[in-house]
């Protein structure tokens, strides 16, 4: 049992080709300003944090002190672009070799959403544009909904992982169908990144003990009335669930059970 | 000639390279962090100095910023 207890600290992420000592991934975005940003990032332990491409404004010239790839990758952050804003697989394919190109990574978090007033993802676009990018010879993480029959056409393209929402994009709900989730991870040999909708502590927590491998998170800090404080907690979340789900819970039991025997009592 | 540079239409002289063009267009000289796609296409920074361009050739420029 000890060896298993050594084992649990040394609990890395993987996916794909690469390895991660922190199971938070953060977003870089929505914070009420760049110090903000850096540090919540620094305080919460992420070490994958994702990024977005955009049109270059025209003649910024000096900019270049403020180039966020370039103070991300001083900091020592991987760096995660996503096709945030692609509303189809063709899209969303030109944007990740744009994103490959700029910043020299495999690595793809697929975005396709269906519309902007739900920003849920295209189930459709988002299977093909997988299927597309898999075969281009990216490390694909598809974000995708709690559906675990599209979790499992994911994996079958060939993606690195599997990121369902809790609920959906910046509604801080929390994980609105946790049985859906752990369908999911029952039925992948991928690692589980629940990814949007999370909210709070307690809903990272929440993640980790359904069996799910890492947390997404950008609004739940970045709009939180502190965010770094935020940034500390949802780390600790994280540690505190994940270890919780190694540990395995206790059965539950209808009945109630004394821990302290019940031999010996006085005055009996 | 006349390019399509991020959506818009924008006047260039002729003869001028990729490299030349996103010079003057971001007023960098440094473009770390940063894509080009030339009709759909993408060319990667080693090309830039070689690619030509020709009117209504369509230019997007993208560069990293905050996303979640």
């Amino acid at each position: 049992m000890i060896g298993k207890e050594e084992s649990i600290r040394d609990d890395l992420l993987r996916i794909g080709d690469y390895e991660f000592g922190s199971r938070v991934l953060l977003g870089t975005a929505a914070y009420p300003n760049r110090q903000t940003m850096l540090e919540s990032l620094k305080v919460s332990g992420a070490e994958l944090v994702t990024i977005s491409l955009r049109r270059v404004a025209p003649n910024q010239p000096g900019n270049q002190s403020e180039n966020l790839y370039r103070i991300l990758r001083e900091r020592g952050f991987t760096l995660l672009p996503n096709t945030a804003g692609c509303f189809s697989a063709r899209e969303a394919v030109m944007t990740a070799e744009m994103a490959r190109e700029a910043l020299g990574t495999d690595l793809i978090k697929l975005e396709v959403i269906a519309d902007e007033e739900t920003l849920l993802p295209d189930p459709h676009e988002l299977l093909e544009a997988a299927d597309t990018l898999v075969q281009k010879g990216f490390t694909v993480l598809p974000y995708t909904s709690d559906d675990p029959v599209l979790a499992r056409k994911l994996e079958d393209a060939g993606c690195a992982a599997i990121m369902p929402l809790a609920s959906p994009i910046g509604t801080g709900l929390g994980i609105a169908n946790p049985h859906n989730l752990s369908i999911i991870r029952a039925r992948t040999q991928l690692p589980v990144v629940v990814d949007a909708g999370l909210g709070t502590a307690s809903d990272v927590t929440q993640a980790f003990e359904l069996g799910c491998d890492a947390v997404l998170l950008n609004t739940a800090i970045a709009r939180a009335e502190h965010p770094i404080t935020m940034a500390s907690a949802i780390g600790y979340a994280a540690k505190a669930g994940r270890q919780a789900y190694l540990a395995g819970r206790m059965p539950k039991k209808t009945h109630a059970e004394s821990a302290s025997p019940l031999q010996g009592r006085a005055w009996r | 000639m006349i390019l399509r540079i991020n959506g818009m239409p924008m006047e260039y002289e002729n003869d001028l390279t990729l490299l030349e063009v996103i010079q003057q267009q971001t007023g960098q000289k440094q473009f770390d962090g940063m894509a080009v796609a030339l009709n759909g296409e993408v060319i990667i920074r080693k090309k830039w100095e070689t690619t030509s361009l020709q009117t209504k050739d369509s230019l997007e420029i993208l560069q990293a910023v905050s996303g979640g």
